[in-house]
């Protein structure tokens, strides 16, 4: 068959047709250089400078090796601000996770109004962190705020909730745990109105009692659902800063000083870059280690239910 | 018709001629400070220099404490020039004035034929230098802030107590005295963090003993460990979460007669302890310097020192307000207006301003046996690290003698 | 049609889990109570340690005070600033990126490895990206510091995009394209042309849940925005609570008036909200 012999192109034409060619590429180029600039290039160069000694005041800049590491490891505040920050994620995520479910199972239920009720259950959810914070900063206050008035009132001796070492921690999880159950309510909610009446009612007329028909019939179905919010909640978890700075910046001693609080100070109060590079380092292998143990868990129950 | 239009014309070129060339003169002076009552002093100083110079403006930017520092950081390092006339604290001259970052002043009052006047409160002027104490002159004192203990005269008087405290053991007992339901005996400022430390030094100044000792850690002393129990004795008279109280609280409880003594306070927030509209104790309260114990009273020094930029395009101009806010009379001004404490001794023996102030005297006093905190550029640091382990101590969570260990473990650390 | 009612029934379990339910809803309700009545209480009263929800004496002063005297509006201008420009940006690759990810085919598995890297950036805690970022800025000369907002935010907010948009893009079929195609449009006009108009609601879904995150960041304004000026609403309310302890009339009158613009925002979503979550049967 003879060729048709194509007329000649011209440059314009040359580049449009180059550019629908690579259209994929290009389209993607934009997102790319911006994860490219500002996460993948910052990650490296986090690395990079967590091993020099880096003050930024005396603008020094001095290689040291492994040395920031090792000053990490023997730091008791580091260790205790990873202490710290694991206590607040167990009791956090541990009280969302059942006040959630319970939550959610009883909203599932028959109830008059469910449309104006579930609203309303996740508001909390939905005012930004920082007013959150506030809002509870007044209640928790030991003078005047709302608790030590409703414990006066009972003739009861105020409590020093952001102020006593031995639960500080767990009252800045009480905050948490007020703001994002919503969240888990909603997660477990989508998983169970996924389940047929029918099981429930088959289950009923079998005789079962509604703690087994929670065990054998709700439970399984919402396993994917409960990994998947105790992930992103303990994902979260590790990034607690905002309330912690708030409520009591460390203190009271150093009890609720998280592992951001600790790299904060490092890095932007005491301007020790490179130590506070490394000590962020430490957490991200840290998330990590987590997230990836978790997830391949959750990966493989997947693939096993498939 | 047209001839109006000409005139109008002219009158605008020259109209506008003149405007390029007064805007010309224009001098743009940025003042990074700090806010409060700093701020409005520094604003009486500012409008004064405005109308004496009316083609210079100068914008203040009045910033809270927590921030200041970390601000004044990255501004200095960055090197832009962007503020010309700085504020600090003086714990902060150590970590900006080695650096090279505020201007050398000396040459510039060789230039200009101004004197450096001998008015100035030594120990404050000296810690506008560097190398400390006699080096070069970076930065002048504008706030004479120095630590001054306050207790209740018309209380002391009733029990029979005719003097203030002597020692530090004399307030405990005076504060056991006082201490009833509804009274507490003292109060301080026992916030984790800058309140704290400044709260226990005085009392650890007094019983002979220091953060800093030759360069190392002096945590570990006996002195130390004596001066931190005496701090937690005066918790049990003390409010029960004086462990989270910051200034405002303080002033309140002294404001509304709860607390017989406070540990220390800064004259800049005394003079509402004398306001009638806020004021439960008016002209009850006596200030002084601060007990002893071991040695002699120790108040704290803790002036704001102000300096020029080494970046700044406007040195001249920014010196010349250097020494109008220092001048005496705008010092007064400024003490008479907003209770700004003055630099220049003369001012507190004037007549008007003891009239208004009566414990100048004892603060002049305390100004020139003052004790200044150790000059490192690792201040904050230690400060921050000291105040952690103070309120664990405080708090209960340490022994007094763990949380020494531990303070002076973390100071070595920091020093090493 | 409206689904038929089902009646509930007065037993003993139907009642206790009305009860309960109400016991949830005043324990997510009643610190909203609580900040609501503390803006409009006078001093005095929130001072008096009485135990009152309802002010008895309503006054608008803290409201007044945090506007004009605080410059609060100052904060959410900021805010809204940043906050629209950084979700212009990244709705604006985002759907590119995303646009590309539902059409084209890549060598050697680059989409999967920038869907990948786009889920495990929402892990990194901010505060481990702020220090190279910190440092970078300064390098380069860059100070403003709302445009340093608007770029540090798009860690954030791109992944957000692109994953919600791939949804959305997800539902367009190609035919539809190709058609344009047919008629002589080029891709780029027929991507233009066709399928943005059609996608238009879920690019406004995402740009409000942009909106909603860079509203809400914390770390990165608290390191970079240090001059009252260039305050963000959450510094700004952060900032309260630590130098001014007991302006709490101010305080939640600010909380409330920065939570103003989220929650119109949030309401108009909410059908995408709760779909997103997999929840039949709202609204």
């Amino acid at each position: 068959m003879a060729k048709t012999i194509a007329p000649p192109v011209g440059r314009a034409e040359q580049i449009s047709r180059w550019l629908e060619k690579h259209m994929g590429l290009l389209l993607l180029l934009p997102a790319s250089l911006i994860f490219l600039f500002l996460t993948v290039f910052p990650l490296f160069y986090n690395a990079y400078i967590s091993f020099f000694d880096y003050a930024f005041i005396q603008r020094l800049f001095e290689f040291t090796g492994l040395d920031n590491y090792r000053f990490l490891i023997e730091d008791e505040l580091f260790i205790g601000s990873i202490k710290n920050t694991l206590r607040f994620l167990l009791t956090a995520t541990t009280v969302e996770v059942i006040v959630g479910v319970a939550v959610a199972v009883l909203l599932n239920a028959k109830l008059f109004a469910k449309k104006v009720i579930l609203p309303l259950t996740i508001l909390p959810m939905m005012f930004p962190t920082m007013v959150v914070t506030a809002i509870w900063a007044i209640i928790y206050d030991y003078e005047y705020g709302f608790f030590s008035n409703v414990l006066r009132t009972f003739g009861l001796a105020p409590v020093r909730w952001l102020s006593d070492h031995r639960f500080a921690m767990e009252s800045i999880a009480l905050v948490d745990v007020w703001q994002w159950t919503p969240f888990v309510v909603l997660v477990i909610l989508a998983g169970l109105q996924s389940i047929p009446d029918y099981l429930y009612e088959a289950a009923q007329l079998d005789g079962a009692s509604d703690w087994q028909q929670f065990c054998h019939i709700t439970l399984p179905v919402i396993a994917f659902h409960l990994q998947l919010v105790i992930l992103l909640r303990v994902i979260d978890g590790f990034r607690l800063f905002d309330k912690v700075y708030a409520l009591t910046g460390g203190g009271p001693g150093h009890s609720t000083e998280t592992i951001t609080m600790f790299i904060f100070k490092e890095g932007f109060r005491y301007f020790n870059l490179g130590f506070a590079a490394a000590a962020s380092l430490v957490m991200l292998l840290l998330i990590l280690a987590v997230s990836l143990i978790y997830t391949r868990r959750m990966w493989r129950e997947m693939c096993d239910e498939a | 018709m047209r001839r109006w239009m000409l005139l109008w014309a002219c009158l605008l070129t020259v109209v506008v001629v003149a405007g390029v060339a007064v805007a010309q003169e224009q001098v743009n002076l940025v003042f990074l400070g700090r806010d409060g009552t700093y701020e409005e002093a520094m604003k009486v100083a500012i409008a004064a220099y405005q109308k004496a110079h009316p083609n210079v403006h100068i914008e203040y930017l009045g910033l809270p404490w927590s921030g200041l520092r970390e601000k004044i950081t990255v501004e200095l390092v960055e090197g832009r020039g962007d503020f010309d006339l700085i504020i600090l604290d003086d714990p902060w001259t150590s970590e900006f004035l080695p650096a090279g970052f505020l201007e050398n002043l000396d040459p510039w009052f060789h230039r200009t034929g101004k004197k450096l006047s001998d008015d100035f409160i030594e120990p404050l002027l000296a810690l506008g230098r560097w190398p400390y104490p006699d080096g070069a002159q970076y930065a002048l004192p504008i706030v004479g802030n120095v630590q001054l203990f306050a207790y209740r005269r018309d209380l002391f008087k009733a029990n029979g107590l005719e003097h203030p405290p002597a020692t530090w053991s004399d307030v405990v007992a005076a504060a056991e005295k006082f201490s009833d339901g509804q009274t507490f005996g003292v109060v301080f400022r026992g916030a984790r963090g800058n309140d704290i430390v400044v709260s226990f030094l005085p009392i650890l100044w007094a019983f002979g003993g220091d953060v800093i000792v030759d360069g190392r850690s002096g945590v570990n002393s006996p002195e130390f460990l004596a001066a931190l129990k005496l701090f937690l004795k005066l918790k049990e008279y003390a409010p029960g979460d004086v462990d989270t109280y910051q200034a405002s609280r303080v002033r309140e409880m002294l404001m509304s007669g709860r607390a017989a003594m406070a540990v220390e306070v800064w004259p800049a927030w005394v003079p509402e302890l004398d306001d009638p509209a806020v004021s439960q104790v008016v002209g009850k309260f006596e200030l002084v310097k601060h007990p002893g114990e071991a040695s002699s009273s120790a108040p704290m020094l803790g002036p704001w020192l102000l300096g020029i930029n080494a970046k700044s395009k406007h040195k001249d101009v920014a010196f010349d307000f250097l020494t109008f806010v220092t001048s005496p009379e705008i010092q007064k001004m400024a003490a008479i207006e907003v209770g700004n404490p003055p630099t220049l001794a003369s001012l507190y023996t004037d007549p008007l301003l003891v009239s208004m102030y009566r414990w100048y005297p004892d603060q002049l006093e305390a100004l020139q046996n003052g004790v200044a905190r150790p000059r490192t550029p690792l201040w904050s640091r230690i400060e921050d690290t000291l105040a952690g382990y103070l309120h664990e101590a405080l708090v209960g969570i340490r022994s007094p003698e763990e949380a020494m260990e531990a303070a002076h473990q973390a100071i070595s650390r920091i020093l090493r | 049609m409206k689904p038929r009612r089902k009646r509930v029934r007065l037993t003993f379990k139907n009642v206790a889990a009305h009860v309960l339910a109400l016991i949830v809803l005043i324990i997510a309700l009643f610190p909203i109570a609580i900040m609501v009545s503390t803006s409009l209480k006078t001093p005095m009263e929130f001072m008096s340690q009485r135990l009152s929800l309802w002010p008895s004496k309503i006054t608008w002063e803290h409201y007044y005070d945090v506007i004009v005297e605080r410059g609060f509006l100052r904060f959410l201008g900021n805010t809204a600033v940043v906050s629209i420009v950084t979700t212009l940006v990244a709705v604006g690759a985002g759907s590119m990126a995303a646009y590309a990810l539902t059409r084209f085919r890549f060598p050697r598995k680059l989409d999967a490895v920038f869907l990948v890297w786009a889920l495990v950036i929402r892990t990194i805690p901010p505060i481990v990206l702020v220090i190279p970022l910190f440092v970078m800025f300064r390098e380069l000369g860059i100070t403003n510091v709302r445009l340093i907002l608007i770029l540090g935010y798009q860690v954030y907010t791109l992944p957000l995009a692109i994953w919600m948009l791939i949804g959305f893009f997800r539902e367009i079929p190609k035919e539809l394209e190709f058609a344009a195609m047919v008629d002589g449009a080029s891709r780029f006009r027929a991507m233009v042309r066709v399928v943005y108009p059609l996608v238009l609601p879920g690019l406004a879904a995402t740009a409000i849940f942009c909106i909603i995150q860079s509203w809400n960041e914390f770390t990165y304004a608290l390191i970079f925005a240090r001059v009252p000026s260039d305050f963000t609403v959450p510094i700004g309310i952060a900032s309260f609570l630590t130098e001014y302890k007991t302006l709490w009339g101010s305080l939640t009158a600010g909380g409330l008036i920065s939570s103003a613009p989220l929650l119109l925002f949030t309401a108009v979503v909410q059908r995408h909200l709760l779909r997103g979550f997999g929840l039949r049967g709202v609204h």
